[in-house]
């Protein structure tokens, strides 16, 4: 039995013919990055005008393509959005937007104003909303909006169709067959043909004059069918119904649910057509799921945290296709992933490392499609790869060494059949091989550069194979050419030969084919050569430098000879067109990067059927029309495998179809499917700058007047004066397509003598324009530079400064007649001017006296309650903190109870407890004597004394040492000692004290205080067995009772003998 | 055993040091109420031998509590927590019928010692406390306290310690403690007898 070496791929059951096989789709990501307020999205919504609104977790967003304008709660302004938490978003038939919150109700947003009216809860109003929780907002077919909350249904009563009368409310009401199947409200959803459908916890209603007609199904698993999340209808007419336990679809006529198989039984969020026929399905765990309803097959495209073009997060709450096809998806934690569908049209397929059920290598060589339609591909590092349209699976050759029979090598430049159906592989080192398949399998068979056989394959290194017209094959390699006869098996051979001008160019040899008249073209690394087959001679053609009418660079990848006998020359240097080749002298015609190609290293060339060239190089893909000579460029942000191809990864399909292979996987699409976006976008002015600042409807003039008569887009009319001299316009076109690529052009009329065109920037800007009354107009293209046919425009009056004005004029002339006649009344009052002011003087004086006294004993009233206030303050707040970290110390110390008690406690971390435990104690001691330090209360001595006794008694106690204290008397009362002081003392002593209890080892220990007039003094003493404090060193805190009496004022004696105690004094100086 | 009740409104105080009482030995809570009002309605149906009643409580305050608890409840040792020491309200919760305080930030140890002690027959007091009660009994017609009682307290209000006092008289560091607790009793029923709390915290400050 001969061994093969393949790998064994199995089928995906839930992938179809167009997605699986390592079929890539790609998300960009629209984020806080640029400028959306969260990453929680929960609502998508494409208005009228064609702006994207947002709803999230904080705040509702409206996108323009190229940024977001937010919309808050704001709890001072109560025409401000009432909540931001964001749920379902609607807009009615009267192009009103309805947006609903989770937690505060309904809002009703007026663009014209950008202000919000606010529809909550009333438990005392019997026809407000029924619950503040708001989870769906629709309308029926008379235009009334319906809304779904947590606890009950709404119906809004209008009154002439514009204020609102309030809501008429539908609960589930078990005595009431004809009531709602549950209070909880879903979705809301009328469909074509005008039926109302309501979606609940606990069953699918449609309501119909007044009842409600409920449809359930049975609850098989553990999750509940009935617990409907969304409805929606597609543009077939089917009824989806979206729920905690699949997707199900409803048949009307049936009254029946029909499970979708390849949708796993779990939440779904959400479902929304591409009207490609595609169905988008969105779930809670597993991120997304897209059913093509022609073939009925499901694809499931989760989050991959490894590949940043998926989705980023796999609890989709949102999905919306707007009017240009873009699919937006909303996501929990993932912001907005969005699917341009124009991208659909370059399918990639590429190697995939988790299915085994594609390429096995990403580098791809060479592509080719065989009469019965398998695809071949030749890699990089994996060999040959086959894939059968049929059966969907790929098979894949590698070399195996210790298989024989395996290709010889992994490198695989080049697969060709031959009009015997005989298949030849040209690989990069390993030779020619032969794959045989019959009934014992797959093997191949070799043909290597043998030095002692002169007949055999001239090199290893072999690139490509071509069969002429006689059915000889010619191998390609770095040998140069050879004619191979597959009958003998005989190569002879041609290659460069240095003496022979007549010889072939160059041994490396890339590309070859033959032309009507039956010449070979060889393209080779050095030069591009025509072979003579009967003369066996080859003319050769190359770069001339300074000669423009020659080849563009001696580098030939490949060529492409066209059915005019044009060849096309893909070299180094851009594309060259070489006509009349037979004759004695071609001419050339060179394409390169100023030309419009995107880049210099031409790859593949293939014509379409229309007659573009399609041509791909190190910056993407382009397709060239001969005839107009223009190029239009395609880049990885297309849905091309990467800007990067390479050679010999191309193949054109008999059916039209372009295969163009590079560094990751290739592209499959057909050319009559690429074509300009033809979506026309609209254009609204945006925003308005006045000196550098946004314009609002609050915002004044320079004469004070309202600027803007509404909000933009709404605005009409500027207003502005010869003070606001600087202003600009903010402008975009809505359209979501590579939104950096839209075009602008705009004008003043009245100013702008045509149309300036702006390129991509959005802006135009306006200084010292003269007054009078101007319209500025501005247009737009979409990305592919089509113009769209809205224009938007703002008449603009800038009126003139006052002292311009017609009044203005006028009132000059009565000033200056005015001006004569003061000077004549002027004489006659100058003497009762003078009395007039000495009386006025000398009142002033008396005023001002009076008021600098009272001034005076105010402020010192004013000052005294300052300070009361301050000390109250103090108190308060050391208090409070004083209570708050009282609260906390005690916990701690309870939970260190627990953790020394707890089992398993060893006795190292036994230990660190009790350590823990003594600080924290200490911590407490601290605390209280900073509080006390602060109390104004405790400002005498007589409780300064009691402190130090009371820390005494506690210290003492239980150690065996017998603490009293003398001198503790009433009038110690009279005697007031500030905080500072106080501080000081009672560390000093607390040391001292602590000092006897560690060291001392005595048995009696006494506190005296004693006051003589205004001296004072306080001694601490031990009988135990003193020191000798020449010789201590710190641990005595001598130091600090040291500096601390300095810090007083006093001053300290310490008296102590070894044997006969201690005696610390300290005493007033 | 020393069976203990808790009235604590911060749940994690509370069930921690029920927690921690429970778990020593000797030692048993299993009453705990995060108010006074439902402490009123439980306790005479189970009653503790001691009870630690928080005096800042939402609603009625420990102080409140004790003084109504105290007429069922006579033989049970009412021990305060406090967060600071603030005279005014221990004063209060002794003439409301307490018969200790207690720092709640107390290393647990010695909280249950403490309780052991007044358990026992002790009672803590500080010189501040005394003087208030002195004063409070000098402002009575008629003092209540027995010669051995008017001399301890005496000598509390001039700064001796316990030790220092039960040398001076001759009894144990006990013997003291359960002369004090005498003290909060008699404090308690004079302020009832008297009926006139208010008055005597008048004359207090």
């Amino acid at each position: 039995m001969i061994k093969f070496h393949f790998l064994c791929i199995f089928l995906c059951s839930v992938s179809s013919l167009t997605f699986g096989q390592g079929r890539r789709i790609s998300f960009d990501h629209i984020g806080p990055e640029k400028g959306l307020s969260q990453n929680s999205v929960f609502s998508l919504l494409e208005d009228s005008q064609g702006f994207i609104w947002v709803g999230t977790e904080e705040g509702l967003n409206r996108f323009d393509g190229y940024g977001f304008k937010i919309y808050n709660n704001d709890v001072n302004d109560s025409n401000s959005i009432s909540y931001s938490i964001i749920w379902p978003l609607y807009e009615d038939h009267k192009e009103r937007l309805w947006v609903g919150t989770r937690g505060r109700g309904l809002n009703l947003l007026d663009r014209k104003t950008d202000k919000f009216t606010r529809f909550r809860h009333d438990p005392n109003v019997e026809n407000s909303l029924s619950n503040d929780v708001v989870l769906a907002i629709g309308e029926d077919e008379d235009g009334a909006i319906w809304v779904g909350t947590d606890n009950g249904l709404n119906k809004m009563i209008l009154e002439n169709g514009s204020a609102s009368l309030g809501f008429q409310r539908y609960y589930h009401q078990a005595s009431d067959s004809n009531s709602l199947s549950d209070s909880f409200v879903e979705a809301v959803y009328l469909d074509q043909k005008n039926d109302l459908w309501i979606g609940t916890l606990n069953g699918l209603n449609r309501y119909h004059d007044g009842r409600f007609i409920k449809y359930f199904q049975p609850k098989t698993g553990d999750r509940d069918p009935n617990a409907i999340n969304r409805i929606y209808e597609d543009e077939l007419d089917h009824l989806w119904i979206s729920t905690e336990s699949g997707l199900y679809q409803f048949d009307r006529k049936q009254e029946r649910f029909y499970k979708i198989p390849g949708v796993p039984d779990i939440t779904v969020t959400c479902t929304e057509s591409d009207n490609r026929g595609n169905l988008w399905i969105g779930t809670e765990d597993e991120g997304l799921y897209i059913y093509d309803m022609s073939n009925q097959k499901v694809a499931h495209f989760p989050s991959d945290p490894s590949e940043p073009n998926s989705i980023s997060d796999n609890w989709i709450k949102e999905i919306m296709v707007d009017r240009a096809g873009i699919v937006w998806i909303g996501s929990y934690a993932g912001s907005i992933n969005r699917y341009d569908s124009e991208k659909f049209k370059f399918k990639h397929f590429t190697h995939d490392p988790k299915n085994s059920n594609s390429l096995n290598n990403a580098i791809l060589w060479e592509i080719y499609e065989d009469p019965q339609k398998v695809l071949w591909f030749g890699t990089f590092r994996g060999g040959l790869n086959r894939f059968d349209p049929k059966s969907g699976i790929f098979t894949h050759y590698a070399h195996d060494p210790d298989d024989p029979h395996s290709i010889s090598n992994n490198d695989v430049r080049t697969f060709f059949q031959d009009s015997r159906g005989r298949r030849w592989i040209a690989t990069w080192g390993g030779g020619l091989n032969e794959m045989i398949e019959d009934s014992q399998g797959v093997r191949f068979k070799k043909y290597r550069h043998d030095p002692n056989n002169e007949s055999s394959l001239s090199n290893d290194r072999t690139w490509v194979v071509f069969e002429d017209k006689e059915g000889f094959l010619w191998i390609g390699s770095n040998g140069g050419i050879d004619r191979f006869d597959p009958l003998t098996g005989i190569f002879s051979n041609y290659s460069h030969d240095p003496q022979d001008p007549h010889s072939l160019s160059d041994n490396s040899v890339r590309a070859i084919d033959q032309d009507e008249q039956g010449f070979l073209w060889i393209g080779t690394f050095n030069g591009m050569n025509r072979f003579d087959l009967e003369t066996k001679q080859f003319k050769s053609y190359y770069n001339e430098p300074n000669e423009e009418n020659s080849l563009s660079n001696n580098f030939i990848g490949s060529f492409y000879l066209d059915k005019s006998q044009t060849i096309w020359l893909g070299t180094h240097s851009g594309l060259t067109k070489m006509s009349n080749i037979n004759s004695a002298q071609p001419t050339f015609v060179r394409y390169s990067e100023e030309d419009g190609l995107p880049n210099d290293v031409v790859y593949g060339i293939l014509e379409d059927d229309q007659g573009d060239l399609w041509i791909t190089s190190n910056m993407g893909l382009s397709r060239f029309n001969k005839k107009t000579e223009e190029f239009r460029n395609f880049t990885e942000t297309d849905g091309l495998q990467n800007n990067e191809f390479n050679w010999g990864a191309y193949f054109k399909s008999p059916d039209g179809q372009l295969y163009f292979g590079g560094i990751n996987g290739y592209n499959v699409f057909r050319p009559e499917e690429i074509i300009d976006n033809t979506y026309l976008p609209p254009i609204y002015i945006t925003q308005f700058n006045l000196l550098n600042q946004e314009a609002t409807i609050e915002t004044k003039n320079g004469k004070g007047n309202q600027l803007l008569d509404y909000p933009f887009p709404f605005t009409k009319e500027v207003t502005l004066t010869h003070k606001d001299y600087f202003f600009s316009f903010e402008f975009a076109a809505l359209n979501y397509t590579h939104s950096n690529s839209n075009q602008y052009a705009y004008k003043m009329e009245g100013f702008d003598l045509d149309w300036i065109q702006a390129g991509n920037r959005r802006f135009a800007t306006y200084t010292n324009l003269d007054p009078g009354r101007y319209i500025f107009k501005v247009r737009a293209t979409n990305n592919d530079g089509i113009w769209s046919d809205m224009q938007a425009s703002v008449s603009v009056t800038i009126l003139p400064p006052w002292w311009a004005t017609w009044w203005a004029y006028v009132l000059y002339t009565m000033i200056v007649i005015g001006i004569i006649w003061r000077y004549l009344n002027y004489r006659d009052n100058v003497h009762k001017g003078k009395l007039n002011q000495q009386e006025a003087e000398l009142r002033a004086e008396t005023a001002e006296a009076k008021a600098k006294t009272i001034t005076i004993e105010a402020q010192a009233k004013i000052e005294k309650v300052k300070v009361e206030e301050r000390e109250k303050l103090r108190e308060q707040n050391s208090r409070d903190f004083h209570d708050e970290l009282g609260h906390k110390l005690t916990k701690i110390s309870m939970f260190l109870e627990l953790a020394k008690r707890a089992d398993g406690v060893k006795e190292d971390l036994y230990k660190y407890l009790r350590k823990v435990e003594e600080n924290t104690k200490d911590l407490s001691g601290g605390m209280r004597d900073f509080i006390w330090v602060l109390d104004p209360k405790k400002d005498t001595w007589y409780e300064l004394m009691i402190r130090l006794k009371d820390f005494g008694d506690q210290l003492f106690d239980h150690s065996g040492i017998s603490f009293r204290m003398t001198g503790l008397h009433d009038d110690l009362n009279n005697h007031s000692v500030n905080s500072d002081t106080r501080r000081h003392i009672v560390m000093l002593f607390k040391e001292a004290m602590n000092n006897c209890l560690k060291y001392s080892e005595c048995k009696k220990a006494l506190l005296e205080v004693e006051f003589k007039g205004t001296s004072y003094s306080i001694s601490f003493s031990d009988d135990g067995q003193g020191f000798n404090f020449e010789n201590t060193t710190s641990g005595y805190g001598l130091n600090n009772m040291k500096s601390r009496t300095n810090r007083i004022g006093g001053a300290l004696t310490i008296a102590s003998t070894p044997g006969n105690g201690t005696k610390i004094t300290l005493s007033s100086n | 055993m020393i069976r203990v009740a808790i009235v604590e409104d911060d749940d994690e105080i509370r069930q921690t040091l029920a927690l921690i009482i429970d778990g020593t030995p000797d030692f048993s809570c299993k009453c705990t109420f995060s108010n006074c009002e439902d402490a009123i309605v439980s306790l005479p149906d189970d009653v503790p031998d001691v009870v630690l009643m928080d005096i800042n409580l939402p609603g009625m305050n420990g102080i409140e509590g004790v003084s109504i608890l105290k007429e069922q409840l006579t033989v049970v040792d009412f021990i305060m927590l406090t967060i600071q020491q603030d005279d005014d309200s221990i004063f209060n919760s002794l003439l409301a019928g307490a018969t200790g305080y207690l720092v709640k930030d107390t290393p647990p140890g010695e909280l249950l010692q403490s309780i052991k002690e007044v358990h026992e027959g002790g009672s803590p007091m500080s010189t501040h406390i005394a003087r208030k009660i002195v004063t409070s009994f000098k402002a009575a017609t008629s003092s209540p306290l027995t010669e051995r009682e008017t001399e301890i307290l005496q000598k509390l209000c001039d700064g001796d310690n316990y030790k220092v006092i039960a040398d001076a008289l001759f009894v144990s560091g006990h013997t003291v403690r359960a002369h004090i607790k005498n003290i909060y009793e008699k404090l308690h029923v004079h302020s009832r007898a008297e009926a006139v709390s208010k008055a005597l915290k008048d004359r207090l400050i």
